[in-house]
């Protein structure tokens, strides 16, 4: 083994993977909006970063500075990505409008009526089950973090 | 011969590239080379990006504000997307690509805006007094609605799209097809060669059978990957070993599905599952 991350870890990173497929490969190329891409990655791949140094003892202070910086950016991330998956995006609701307007208003609409959107808990468990990976990650590394602030502060 | 005809409205940002563009492409359309190539370098540009000698029949229409340009290209040709890359370097603010495909009778257009391909509805945001020269004039006998018509045949993109960058998946999209096609014949031959009767299933069973393998080396690399990076040695070399049977017979039978058309067609329909391949 080249890490000390444990298997349990392995199996959060795979299934963080997979997710990581999944959303990206959802979001349409194109050069328009790419600050949610970018927030995307973020959003996976700094937990990934905190997952692995979870399992890391972190002596030194620079780490232990670093590690927090980390989380903090993290958060951030997770908290924009799921306000927006949450409370959902008005362009992308712009956008949809706009398909359904070329692609033949009158065929578009019986669809999208019965096409209904999920009620918000449905969206929320729906959210919190893709991100799960995501969310354990960044669970774990708060669960590492509290004793260094304790310490720091 | 059929032909695909173009028309391309050219706005650009001051009438002095204006005026250098529609002197090159009036060179052109004379076929005086030597001056239309003048023109161009005035212009910062190459001619070979503004024009390419296969198009033909090329008409240049000037008019106050803007540039409008017909021409005609073989069906198998792509976008004329090369003068817009080099344009919009220089000068050009907004452009409208019409393309008349005459094999199936249907047109289709392109809007552009700062080196985007944009959709139609941003475009007319932006510039709602175009919507008269780029577009054909309603016409009341036709039953439809204003506008109906051409919002029908505008190609939008899902999202704005950099023209260098359409130009460049464009010409990868080419490639690819290419070399698709030149693989089909290799196999076709091979096989023919070889004695096998039926090419078209040895085609469709090499392909099938690559994509399995392939399916194997994700396994594979997955196995090692995880091996090397995480704790849990068994736990890893078992999934890998699920992995390697369940990812080669998924990807195969997508692979199946796709050049069977999910089955339906039978295999009467070779002309259908060739071009599957060859795409």
């Amino acid at each position: 083994m080249l890490t000390q991350i444990e298997w349990w870890g392995g199996v959060i990173f795979v299934l963080g993977a997979l997710a990581y497929r999944l959303v990206l490969g959802a979001l349409e190329k194109g050069e328009g909006y790419d600050w949610y891409r970018w927030l995307m990655r973020l959003f996976f791949v700094l937990p990934g970063v905190l997952l692995a140094g979870y399992f890391y003892p972190l002596e030194r202070l620079a780490l232990q500075y670093a590690y927090l910086g980390v989380l903090g950016v993290a958060l951030l991330a997770v908290a924009g990505v799921m306000v927006q998956e949450v409370t959902g995006d008005a362009d992308s609701d712009k956008d949809k409008a706009a398909k359904a307007g070329r692609e033949g208003e009158k065929s578009q609409a019986g669809e999208d009526s019965e096409d209904e959107e999920p009620g918000w808990l449905m969206t929320i468990v729906g959210v919190a089950v893709l991100y799960s990976p995501v969310l354990a990650a960044c669970g774990l590394a708060c669960h590492k973090a509290w004793p260094m602030v304790q310490r720091l502060v | 011969m059929s032909q695909n005809a173009h028309t391309l409205h050219l706005f650009f940002e001051d009438s002095i590239r204006l005026k250098y563009a529609q002197l090159v492409y009036q060179y052109i359309a004379e076929g005086n080379t030597a001056e239309a190539t003048r023109w161009a370098a005035k212009l910062g540009v190459a001619l070979a990006d503004l024009w390419d000698a296969e198009w033909f029949n090329q008409q240049v229409t000037a008019a106050p504000g803007y540039l409008q340009l017909n021409f005609d290209t073989g069906t198998s040709d792509p976008l004329p997307l090369s003068p817009l890359v080099a344009l919009f370097g220089h000068g050009l603010q907004a452009a409208v690509l019409d393309v008349f495909y005459d094999q199936v009778g249907e047109t289709q257009r392109m809007y552009f805006d700062k080196g985007q391909w944009v959709p139609r509805s941003y475009f007319l945001a932006l510039y709602p007094h175009l919507q008269t020269i780029v577009e054909p004039a309603h016409d009341p006998d036709d039953g439809d609605e204003p506008g109906e018509r051409a919002a029908a045949d505008a190609h939008d993109p899902a999202k704005p799209l950099s023209v260098a960058r359409l130009l460049k998946d464009e010409a990868k999209k080419r490639k690819e097809a290419q070399e698709a096609a030149e693989a089909f014949v290799e196999i076709a031959k091979a096989m023919g060669k070889n004695g096998v009767k039926n090419t078209m299933d040895g085609v469709i069973g090499v392909v099938v059978l690559g994509s399995a393998l392939k399916g194997l080396l994700h396994a594979a690399v997955f196995t090692v990957v995880a091996v090397l990076l995480f704790k849990g040695l068994w736990l890893w070399l078992g999934l890998g070993l699920v992995l390697a049977i369940a990812l080669p017979l998924y990807y195969a039978t997508r692979t199946h599905s796709e050049l069977k058309g999910d089955g339906g067609d039978g295999d009467g329909d070779t002309d259908g599952e060739a071009a599957a391949v060859g795409s």
